[in-house]
């Protein structure tokens, strides 16, 4: 018995495992493939020299490095609410990197002193680790934050000072790359494919922000070398132009580079960074947020690549059939007869939560540890298990006193049936067909149109024929199954029914295999979705709902049946059939159809009305699902965390998101046909109304004299399903707590009395 | 809403007649009772249900009830006896009324024995079901149920028909909106109503008395208002044509019953023909929520949504736990591997609780109180400590509402954005709600376009992004038309060509989707059409094959077979609802067989990797 179960994990297990931070995507034989995404790292390379400290002027007191640390900034809010809200990427490493830097600075600050115990040499030739490589918090985001403000003077501490290289043996950026290789390799949370038992492929990135097209001329073949190393190492290097602030003081930069600046627009790669750089995505100089937020988006889709939820193998109804054979197989013939078109699979749509809180120590602020113990009637303990910070499960699962002794039942109407944990895991088993290895089986097909898109009881997974870089003939010949059915499904307009079991333990599913159409953005023709197959699991009979029948269904069935007999009374005339009187026949039937119009379903000119809303109010036809359309809640709650966070006084709610339309748009686009629309409505006729909803009295059963009770003030000794019963005899509400109960009991006898006094007296 | 069901069983002497299977038609009959009460178990805590049994050698009723000295009832008893042979349980089996079925009732029900002798003795289906409407009646009279009266008889004694008292009784069943489910044990009729018969007629369609050997099988056609009466005399030919004749009757009788309360006559012939037919009626209601729906601005009304899918889930287990007194107790933990099944000594009723305490500890191992413990968010790698004011300023404050931000044509959200489950939007007895979202439905299917809308589906909750489509509904092979009731068919294709209400699906927002990178596809081999083709036509499913809407989650059924097994019998093995013999989810072997030839000139034309786990790590 493990933990899980004691703990009441939800027996089906059914969700893939995405937001655990531990989760790796694995093939049936638990290995990761070439798609395998592990962690995304950056690490962003700041140029000190004079002309990036250069402010823009003309009002613009920024500089470009000020733009930098935007970008940065924005990078570390952007990992850290993808982290947050996608529950995915906890492992994704940034740092900074200042390199050009003068050579004595001063000392280092918090941020600085974790991890990098061995750049004081480095300082000296130039380079300088602002922040290290680690998964980014707010207190990251406050730190550069402070940079940003000029609470610390990141021009002072750090701007080369002039014609400070000259004489180097090695050029900055060389040490600063050389100490990028150090950083990714030391990190604790770059996972490197070839020195962990878990082979994760973690892809690294270095960004260079630079004014500088040709730093150092004479250092190229070196800057080479030090760049194929790090590109052998699977690290990506970009290079991010910078425009810089007005050349005043142009003279005063006589380094013999001539730097490139604010009045340059050109960038010229070709001059030393096409050798060096992975690829060069930005052809120009950029000095403003919006040039650099549309370049950080550009790279969001490097760095956020999906993972691959699973690979397997999509077989063909007779494989069990097929494996059978092969196990039997007397001849080479027969061998190798379980084969199967191999697939990748990839949830592409992930909906962003709200993360939950924590509980904290508050004289620490840091997260508990929260221990469970589970004990019997007697307060013996016969488990504990931590969660939290320490939680060892070696631990928890041997040394526990009394997991022994612990039994499971199935409770049926209140009797207790024996049903063991290892008992719901064979009937999980039997439930998946005995499977014993993730799969998609393919079972049969269906005309598409019998499948009704509604039913979709989760969201879809993607899939494509298997990427394999290893047997490239063997990938040819699947893929070649994979387009070819693919292409005979979209011929016959055919949808594939099948059954899917994502993890052995899992339970199998049902799912509608579709296919998938390419979908290309209009403006750019880039590839949306990528043209596949699209698995939608489907629901079983137990979860599907019968939505009760509104009116207008009503009203609809009843033309409907009105029409048939119209239709009916047709055919029989044209059958010869007797017409006494075709036109009081015809007659009844058009009075019928009028008096089944009750108005409920909507007239032919109210439809019309709502078309010409709908037309009015179509947004842009270019809008992108997923690219467009803010998820204002979760970015207010962000915004508000992070200025709780930084103890923001004057922190201000945005209020502009595109998914919040202000009425006054919505009118001035569409007033007229809103107003038209409206007018058209039908009124509902006006309920009677009801004083309040009419109780129904229950004879008071209780034998109780609730008066005596009344006159000795204790009914507070009643029990709450006694006073229900003297409230539901009376037609009083039962809601509230016992006190408001008992308040209405008092009031009722009291006012009764009164009566009855009164009465009397009469 | 809730069900209160009455099961009434024929015990009559007939019952004993056995399938080929061994199994007899009274053991079919408490089969069937048995699993469709345990079918109301598992749906809903408070259904209640209450089971008759005709031709009993047993009186008690709720009419009467006997004292335990003098329960046994003869024949000579006293007249005033009502409703003699006619015994009536419920609840756990020991009271007579309509109660809260527990396990012993079905334990009870799995007690009882055909009656012999039966055919002397009185209680016939009619006096059954006289007994069971009056209990339905007592328990639930302007109370909200959903009324039901299932008599499980073969029809093969005789019925004495009081005309006046039965007409009474199923105008009192009309009233109480209450059903009539006959599961005809090798009937030879059957018929279905959707709904009571119109009109306020009180006749009952009965059959000529049985003695005047009438040929006339059409029940729906008999004469008006017939008084069957007291005619009690004995027919001593009996003899398999009186028998037959009799049944015959019965179910004509039957069948005019049920066509004046509404339900069901159905004929069956075994145990798997009950279930193959009662499956899939199991459909719970969807409970429907009101929503401001917010067309536009200055132009809302009240709607209502409900779910159309929802995960079935099965319920967590209870646990546990041995005494440590008891022997068992102080077994090594590995020496059973399974030690949490039998074995027991002890009773679950003698187990103790187990109860969880949480306690939160600091890094060095202190115990931190609650009032040292806060609240805190995690962002990223640090901690935002949040106070109950910071925390009070995170609370959206918003009704359940559902407001249009704008529409976008329906070919810029595929299917593949759609994230499930969905929900149904109505107007529901509203005419302004009706004709406003039925108007809407329609201009979208039209127009092809989806409304997209912000959707608080709960009250001071965020709000989702939503698509709106029209429920342009089609007709589904699943359910094949010949199976369709007239309304259904119609309902049916009405909403497919003109929708009235509209379906609602999340939609990703900003940063929640990722695209898979740019994935070429080549164009396909022309050359290899035809064995494509030829695989789909080969493997594709007709009718009722592999209808996933008619299957159902074989681990929640084999779990709940499983424990209603162990009702009866606690040492009772796993039941697996999908097992080698039944196996639901899979290709029909007809249709397996006939793609043969397909599947391996596939296989031929494309060479496919190996699917097994050795040659996948390559």
């Amino acid at each position: 018995m493990d933990d899980e179960s004691l703990f009441g994990a939800d027996l089906f297990g059914e969700e893939p495992d995405w937001a655990n931070d531990d989760y790796q995507s694995q093939g049936q034989d638990g290995t990761e493939g070439p798609l395998d995404q592990g962690a995304q790292h950056v690490l962003m390379l700041l140029d000190c020299r004079v002309d990036m400290f250069r402010t823009f002027g003309a009002g613009n007191d920024k500089s470009a490095m000020d733009n930098g640390l935007q970008v940065a900034k924005a990078l570390l809010q952007d990992t850290v609410r993808t982290t947050v809200s996608q529950r995915t990427g906890k492992r994704n490493g940034i740092g900074i990197v200042l390199f050009n830097t003068k050579r004595q600075t001063s000392s280092k600050t918090a941020m600085e002193e974790e991890d990098c115990d061995d750049d004081d040499g480095k300082q000296n030739q130039g380079v300088h680790i602002l922040m290290p490589l680690i998964p980014p918090g707010i207190s990251h985001v406050l730190d550069l934050n402070q940079c940003l403000e000029k609470e610390r003077n990141v021009q002072e501490e750090f701007q080369q000072e002039s014609q400070e290289n000259s004489g180097d043996i090695m050029a900055p950026l060389q040490t600063a790359l050389e100490v990028c290789q150090d950083m990714f390799k030391k990190a604790k949370c770059v996972k490197d494919a070839f020195s962990n038992s878990n082979p994760v492929v973690d892809s690294k990135s270095i960004w260079i922000f630079t004014s500088h097209d040709n730093p150092y001329p004479g250092a190229l073949q070196q800057m080479k070398t030090i760049a194929d190393e790090a590109k052998e190492q699977n690290v990506k290097i970009i290079v991010w132009p910078m425009a810089t602030g007005g050349n005043s003081e142009m003279e005063d930069v006589s380094d013999g580079d001539s730097p490139r600046g604010y009045n340059d627009p050109s960038f010229d790669h070709s001059l030393f960074y096409q050798d060096i750089v992975s690829s060069a995505p930005f052809a120009s100089p950029m000095s403003t947020m919006e040039e650099f937020e549309e370049a950080l988006e550009e790279l969001r889709h490097d760095y956020k690549k999906p993972r691959r939820a699973y690979y397997g193998p999509m077989r063909l109804p007779d494989w069990r059939k097929r494996i059978l054979d092969e196990k039997d197989a007397q001849d080479d013939e027969d061998k190798d007869k379980d084969t199967a078109i191999m697939i990748d699979w990839f949830k592409f749509v992930q909906l962003a939560k709200k993360p939950s809180t924590v509980q904290i120590d508050l004289q620490t602020k840091l997260e508990t540890i929260k221990v469970t113990n589970l004990i019997d009637d007697h307060g013996e303990v016969l488990a504990t298990v931590k969660r939290g910070n320490t939680f060892d499960r070696t631990t928890s699962e041997t040394m526990q006193p009394g997991l022994h002794r612990i039994r499971t039942f199935a409770d049926f109407a209140g009797e207790l049936v024996p049903m063991s944990q290892s008992e719901m895991k064979e009937l999980k088993n039997a439930a998946s067909g005995k499977l014993d290895s993730s799969n998609l089986v393919l079972l049969g097909f269906r005309p598409s149109h019998l499948i009704p898109f509604y039913h979709a009881i989760d969201s879809a997974y993607l899939v494509y024929p298997q990427v394999d870089g290893n047997d490239r003939e063997a990938q040819q010949d699947n893929r070649n199954a994979f387009i070819n059915l693919r292409a005979a499904m979209i011929r016959k307009n055919v949808v594939a029914i099948g059954e899917v079991l994502f993890r052995v333990g899992w339970t199998s599913k049902l799912v509608v295999i579709r296919p998938l159409h390419e979908l290309l953005d209009k403006e750019e023709g880039t590839q949306r979705l990528p043209p596949g197959l699209m698995v939608v699991p489907l629901p079983f009979e137990d979860d599907i709902r019968e939505p009760e029948l509104d009116e207008a269904m009503k009203e609809l069935r009843l033309q409907s049946t009105m029409a048939e007999g119209l239709a009916r009374n047709g055919a029989n005339l044209e059958d010869g059939g007797a017409a006494p009187d075709l036109t009081s026949s015809l007659s009844t039937s058009i009075n019928l159809m009028e008096n089944t119009h009750t108005g409920y379903v909507a007239s032919e000119e109210l439809v019309q009305a709502a078309m010409d809303v709908i037309e009015k109010r179509t947004v842009d036809e270019d809008i992108q699902l997923g690219e467009d359309l803010e998820n204002a809640a979760l970015q207010k709650f962000f915004d508000y965390i992070e200025a709780i966070a930084m103890e923001d006084p004057f922190f201000e709610a945005r209020t502009e998101f595109d998914t919040e339309v202000p009425d006054e748009d919505v009118l001035k686009a569409a007033g007229t046909q809103i107003e038209r629309f409206k007018i058209l409505l039908p009124d509902d006729a006006e309920k009677p109304k009801v004083a309040g909803r009419k109780r129904k009295m229950v004879e008071d059963d209780s034998g109780i004299n609730w008066v005596e009770l009344y006159e000795e003030g204790a009914l507070d000794s009643c029990k709450l399903p006694e006073l229900k019963k003297y409230l539901r005899s009376i037609g009083e509400k039962l809601s509230g707590k016992k006190s408001d109960l008992v308040l209405r009991v008092q009031e009722h006898i009291h006012k009764s009395q009164k009566t009855i006094k009164v009465k009397r007296e009469i | 809403m809730k069900q209160a069901v009455v099961f009434v069983l024929d015990s009559n002497v007939t019952m004993a007649k056995e399938y080929e299977n061994g199994s007899s038609r009274f053991d079919c009959a408490k089969q069937v009772a048995q699993d469709l009460i345990c079918d109301l178990m598992i749906q809903s805590k408070t259904n209640e249900v209450g089971v008759i049994v005709l031709k009993s050698n047993t009186t008690r009723h709720h009419f009467y009830e006997p004292d335990s000295d003098n329960e046994d009832t003869s024949m000579d008893d006293d007249e005033e006896i009502p409703y003699q042979n006619i015994l009536e349980f419920g609840g756990s089996g020991d009271a007579v009324m309509v109660a809260r079925p527990t396990p012993s009732l079905l334990r009870k029900i799995d007690s009882l024995q055909v009656s012999k002798e039966s055919e002397s003795l009185r209680g016939d289906f009619c006096d059954g079901i006289i007994v069971a409407a009056d209990s339905l009646y007592k328990r639930t009279n302007k109370k909200k149920y959903q009324r039901r009266i299932v008599l499980i008889t073969d029809a093969e004694h005789r019925v004495e028909v009081d005309g006046e008292q039965l007409s009474e009784v199923l105008n009192g069943l009309c009233d109480l909106e209450c059903t009539l489910e006959v599961i005809g044990l090798d009937f030879g009729k059957e018929a279905k109503f959707s709904k009571p018969s119109a009109g306020e007629e009180t006749a009952v369609k009965v059959e000529p008395k049985q003695d005047e050997k009438e040929d006339d099988d059409s029940a729906t056609d008999a004469g008006s208002e017939t008084d069957a009466g007291e005619d009690n005399d004995d027919d001593e030919d009996g003899g398999e044509v009186g028998t037959a004749l009799i049944k015959s009757q019965n179910e004509s009788l039957l069948i005019s019953m049920t066509e004046k309360t509404g339900g069901y006559v159905m004929a069956a012939k075994e145990l798997k023909a009950i279930f193959a037919t009662l499956l899939g009626k199991r459909k719970s209601k969807s409970t429907r929520r009101k929503v401001d729906f917010q067309i536009a601005p200055g132009v809302s009304m009240e709607c209502r949504f409900s779910l159309l899918l929802s995960k079935a889930t099965l319920p967590s287990l209870k646990k546990r736990v041995v005494p440590d007194d008891t022997a068992y107790s102080q077994k090594p933990k590995n020496e059973d591997e399974d030690d949490a099944k039998k074995s027991d000594d002890v009773s679950p009723e003698d187990m103790l609780n187990m109860k969880r305490i949480e306690s939160h500890f600091d890094a060095e191992n202190e115990e931190v109180e609650i009032t040292n413990r806060g609240q805190a968010y995690k962002y990223g790698s640090d901690l935002v400590p949040m106070s109950a004011y910071d925390m009070g300023g995170l609370t959206a404050i918003s009704d359940v509402k559902l407001k249009i931000i704008g529409y976008i044509p329906n070919s810029r959200v595929p299917k593949a954005f759609c994230v499930g489950p969905p929900y149904i939007l109505s107007g529901a007895d509203s005419r302004k709600a009706c004709a406003a979202v039925s108007a809407l439905a329609r201009g979208l299917e039209r127009t092809k376009k989806v409304a997209i809308a912000s959707f608080v589906q709960m009250k001071n909750r965020d709000p989702s992004l939503v698509g709106i489509f029209p429920n342009v509904s089609q007709l589904r092979e699943g359910k094949s038309l010949e199976e369709m009731t007239e309304e259904e068919k119609l309902a049916e294709k009405a909403k497919y060509e003109n929708p009235v209400d509209l379906i609602i699906f999340k939609l990703p927002y900003m940063g929640d989707v990722v695209v898979p990178g740019r994935i070429p596809l080549e164009e396909h081999d022309k050359s290899k059409e035809k064995v494509c083709d030829d695989l789909i036509d080969a493997l594709t499913l007709e009718g009722d094959q592999l209808d996933y809407t008619r299957i159902a989650n074989p681990m929640i059924r084999s779990y709940w077979k499983t424990v209603v097994a162990r009702v009866k019998d606690p040492e009772h093995e796993l039941v697996m609802a999908r097992n080698e013999k039944e196996d639901e989810i899979a290709t029909p072997e007809k249709v397996l067989e006939g793609a043969k030839g397909a599947l391996d000139a596939f296989y031929e034309s494309f060479p496919l990797p190996p699917a097994n786990r050795k040659t996948a790590k390559k």
